[in-house]
């Protein structure tokens, strides 16, 4: 008996062992994936992934931990992206600190729509919660679209200036990998220890069982209403560094289809996992690379998959039964 | 102007009452949201379209081939997109589901292209002038044809015995099956009527509006959502009212506060209903048992 | 640690008294609960009727009757999760009499009272381990920033609360599946686990909601062993429905005995076996499956 159990202690201290090697070897990966690679468009697509990663993963506290199926992810990256480029072009004074203060700002404000949508949606759930998170974001996209003198409508926000430190000023593509990778690596950081606290257990209590978690003494709203925030808030952060990378912002960046696109990514690789979300948004993405030439086909093609996957791995290709 | 608007608002509410049902009663039913419904209703109004365009069909008589297509679809879509997944959780049968629609939605552009359609716009005359009051026949026949098929659908749900069983279903799943209801049958039978309402509706709106363009589904699916929420999802009278009451809204809204944000009410409304009537209008909600 | 050797001593303690006569004068210990003519209503429905009762510091106390006689609605009462129509419930907190109709099931645990369900509400796919500190839920103190930013004073109190809830895992011999996820351990195991789960709340009054049910003789009898300890150990109050009679009869010091919703005999076992209306009421039962 004893002996069995310290053979599988054992097991675990080596699988324990090997994921951190996988990490680092990963992480080394990435640190130089940028010299290893000639094309500026590979390292745009890594930036993408880069990108989606952010914002899946920040889905997945809601989407993954708290089990509640998000249509809505485009409305708060939307209100970050906007409010980040637009206190930084028009608000703030002419300082390298501005777009640092506005990014922060943007992200504040998209966890302030999260609780705002959080507090009327959280009251229900299922099918009523994910229609009224797409609603939410569509409102966002229409008033993106009609409240001209602000955002410019559908033309969108044009020529919106690069991000810097001091001196440094974020132009080339390099840069922004590096930007997106400090910002992604510290949000993992951030949601793991999140995750693995009492705040992680609640929301996780609560997609396992709502009356049992009240029972133990979770506050349902609360817990909710705060996971809807936090990820409304990476979300935010995630769209204003996409402003300043894209140099561009409209309404048609944030469609319904979006916000599909990036719970998709979610389940694809796993929710609830973290990991499988990172997974999910550098697959989805590589793949919607890989189909360009492809581009009438692309969707069709995605689709198919979607169905295929749920038929073969419905936990996500990373997730466990 | 008022009135116009009024009529306006309760031709397109008819219809979307139609379309509402057709995803409740799948909902109700199959216990599974019918996200392909749009993409039903776009591949309805493109049949009719073909129909009328390609074959030279009448109407009435595209609207019958538009019907007996979209069974065919329902079955395919059913057995291939919903069955299989009778068992698996919200999650997998949401995404499958939304893959389902993506690839329709897909197979629409390849198949007609994405440049819109219009319907030939010499099929009903636009309007006819009875002294001061303008008239338009189109509506007349949208109305009446909504009507008509409220009717037999009353009468299928309510006064047949798939009718009964249906609702016994959407009642209590295992009660149901131990009292002998051959499920799997049900669903697809429940499936094709939701795709025909489907169907009908695009056909209509089609007709009405005289374009279609293949990514009509995701903006009619989410209406019905809406109408379904309003009136209190499975509650098919509350469908009608729900539709009744969009309708209402876009019409006057978009007439007299701004067209820009039309698509936009359906949203605001059903926000304020879930915070204000979490049930629906008509709905009754229950909370799960301990 | 020796705690394994603890519940070895306890147990054999426990075999000794089990042939003891079991009551407790009611006047000796302190009022915890205190339901005044406890009335719940669903619509028309009446699903506890004027049921006054009290509960003392340290009782085990049964709670039976019929299926359907109202017994898990009075437990979701005292827990918060159902509103009382009529009537009162107080109880005996840390700082003087609690109204619970005025809290929330959320604050339940707060003032030390934790349940367990009929239908086993274990967190499945979290670990045996996670289960407990959620139980613990409550005690935490550090705010949510405080954790993202990894700061010492979080890590320290997670310490902490890991370190009890092993504690208690070892206490309740269920250490060595702490890591395993809740789902895996056998039927058996997870009742101990929900149990252990209420436990980690700290409670004063443990509800146990049909701890035998799905049980064969000689696993329940394991149960009442382990309910009958932690009693004990952690010097609480057990209110438990059953609703196999001779079961309950075996350690309860009290029973209460519902039936339609009315409460009709109070008693030792003793007492309430010969009951002519408990006896009517099983009679009744038993004929109805017959």
């Amino acid at each position: 008996m004893v002996k069995v159990l310290a053979e599988t202690k054992a097991l675990k201290f080596l699988d324990k062992r090997r994921k951190w090697l996988l990490v680092g070897a990963l992480l080394a990966v990435a640190a130089v994936f940028p010299f290893c690679v000639q094309s500026s468009y590979l390292v745009h697509v890594a930036n993408l992934a880069l990108y989606y990663s952010i914002v899946a993963v920040s889905l997945d506290i809601v989407a993954g931990f708290l089990g509640e199926i998000s249509f809505g992810h485009a409305g708060f990256i939307a209100v970050g992206a906007y409010t980040t480029t637009i206190l930084n072009m028009r608000v703030l004074p002419d300082s390298w600190i501005s777009f640092w203060i506005a990014l922060l700002a943007g992200g504040l404000l998209a966890a302030l729509a999260g609780v705002v949508v959080g507090i009327p949606a959280m009251r229900i759930s299922g099918q009523y919660f994910f229609v009224v998170t797409m609603g939410f974001g569509e409102i966002i996209r229409f008033i993106l679209l009609n409240w001209q003198s602000v955002t410019n409508g559908a033309f969108g926000i044009t020529s919106i200036p690069s991000p810097s430190i001091g001196n440094f000023v974020f132009t080339e593509r390099f840069h922004y990998y590096y930007l997106f990778l400090v910002i992604l690596l510290l949000m993992i950081i951030t949601i793991s220890f999140l995750r693995y606290s009492y705040i992680g257990r609640a929301w996780i209590a609560i997609r396992e069982d709502e009356l049992a978690a009240e029972a133990m003494g979770i506050r349902l709203t609360y817990y909710k209403v705060l996971a809807f925030s936090i990820s409304s808030f990476f979300a935010g952060i995630g769209g204003g560094l996409l402003g300043s990378y894209l140099n561009f912002l409209a309404p048609s960046n944030f469609l319904a289809l979006e916000s599909i696109m990036i719970l998709v990514m979610v389940l694809l690789g796993g929710s609830g996992l973290i990991y499988g979300a990172l997974f999910g948004a550098f697959l989805m993405t590589g793949f919607n690379e890989v189909l360009r030439p492809f581009e009438q086909y692309r969707m069709l093609i995605i689709g198919v998959l979607m169905m295929v996957l749920m038929f073969l791995k419905p936990r996500g290709l990373l997730g466990r039964e | 102007m008022f009135i116009q608007q009024v009529m306006n608002g309760l031709t397109i509410g008819g219809v979307y009452a139609l379309v509402a049902i057709g995803y409740t009663l799948v909902y109700g039913v199959l216990g599974m949201i019918n996200f392909a419904h749009g993409s039903i209703y776009t591949l309805g109004a493109y049949f009719a379209w073909t129909a009328v365009a390609r074959l030279g069909f009448s109407l009435p008589l595209a609207f019958l081939f538009s019907l007996a297509c979209s069974v065919l679809v329902g079955v395919i879509v059913e057995r291939t997109g919903y069955y299989p997944l009778r068992q698996a959780t919200v999650e997998n049968q949401i995404i499958c589901i939304f893959g389902l629609s993506i690839v329709l939605d897909n197979l629409i552009m390849l198949i007609w292209g994405t440049v819109p359609k219009s319907f030939p716009s010499d099929i009903v005359p636009d309007w006819v002038s009875v002294g001061v009051a303008k008239f338009s026949p189109m509506q007349a026949i949208i109305l009446l044809l909504t009507l008509v098929i409220l009717l037999v659908l009353y009468l299928l749900v309510y006064k047949t015995k798939t009718g009964l069983a249906m609702r016994a279903i959407a009642l209590n799943p295992e009660a149901a099956s131990l009292m002998g209801i051959n499920i799997g049958r049900l669903r697809l039978q429940t499936f094709i009527l939701s795709a025909m309402l489907a169907a009908a509706s695009g056909t209509m709106i089609g007709a009405y509006y005289k374009i279609i363009s293949y990514n009509l589904g995701l903006s009619t699916v989410i209406k019905a959502f809406v109408v379904s929420i309003l009136g209190g999802i499975g509650n098919i009278s509350g469908a009608v009212v729900g539709g009744l009451v969009l309708g209402q809204i876009e019409g006057l809204g978009a007439a007299y506060v701004s067209t820009g944000y039309k698509d936009a009410f359906a949203f605001v409304v059903m926000i304020l209903v879930l915070m204000l009537r979490p049930n629906g209008l008509l709905g009754t909600f229950t909370r799960e048992k301990v | 640690m020796n705690s394994g050797l603890e519940v070895q001593q306890i147990k054999t303690m426990e075999n000794k008294e089990t042939n003891l006569p079991s009551s407790t004068p009611e006047a000796a210990s302190p009022l915890l609960l205190d339901a005044r003519e406890v009335t719940i209503r669903f619509g028309g429905l009446v699903a506890v009727n004027k049921v006054s009762f009290q509960l003392h510091e340290n009782e085990i106390v049964g709670l039976i009757g019929p299926n359907g006689a109202g017994k898990t609605t009075l437990f979701n009462a005292i827990s918060a999760q159902v509103p009382l129509s009529e009537g009162s419930l107080t109880f005996r907190g840390p700082e003087g009499k609690i109204d619970l109709t005025r809290l929330q099931a959320h604050d339940m645990t707060r003032i030390g009272i934790a349940r367990t369900f009929q239908n086993i509400r274990i967190f499945k796919r979290m670990t045996v381990l996670e289960n407990v500190l959620v139980g613990g839920h409550w005690r935490y103190r550090q705010p949510a920033i405080s954790i993202m930013l990894g700061q010492r004073a979080y890590r320290e109190e997670e310490r902490k609360r890991t370190a009890e809830a092993m504690e208690l895992l070892e206490l309740l011999g269920l250490a060595r599946y702490a890591h395993d996820p809740a789902r895996s351990l056998p039927y058996g195991l997870q009742r101990r686990l929900e149990i252990a789960r209420a436990l980690a709340t700290r409670p004063r009054l443990l509800l146990i909601d049909e701890p035998s049910a799905g049980m064969n003789d000689q696993e329940t009898m394991e149960l009442v062993d382990f309910i009958q300890n932690i009693r004990r150990q952690f010097g609480l109050t057990v209110f438990l429905i059953e609703h196999d009679m001779k079961f309950v009869m075996s350690f309860s010091q009290r029973i209460i005995v519902l039936s339609s919703g009315k409460k009709i005999a109070e008693g030792t076992p003793a007492e309430v076996q010969r009951h002519p209306l408990v006896i009517e009421a099983y009679l009744g039962e038993e004929m109805d499956y017959a």
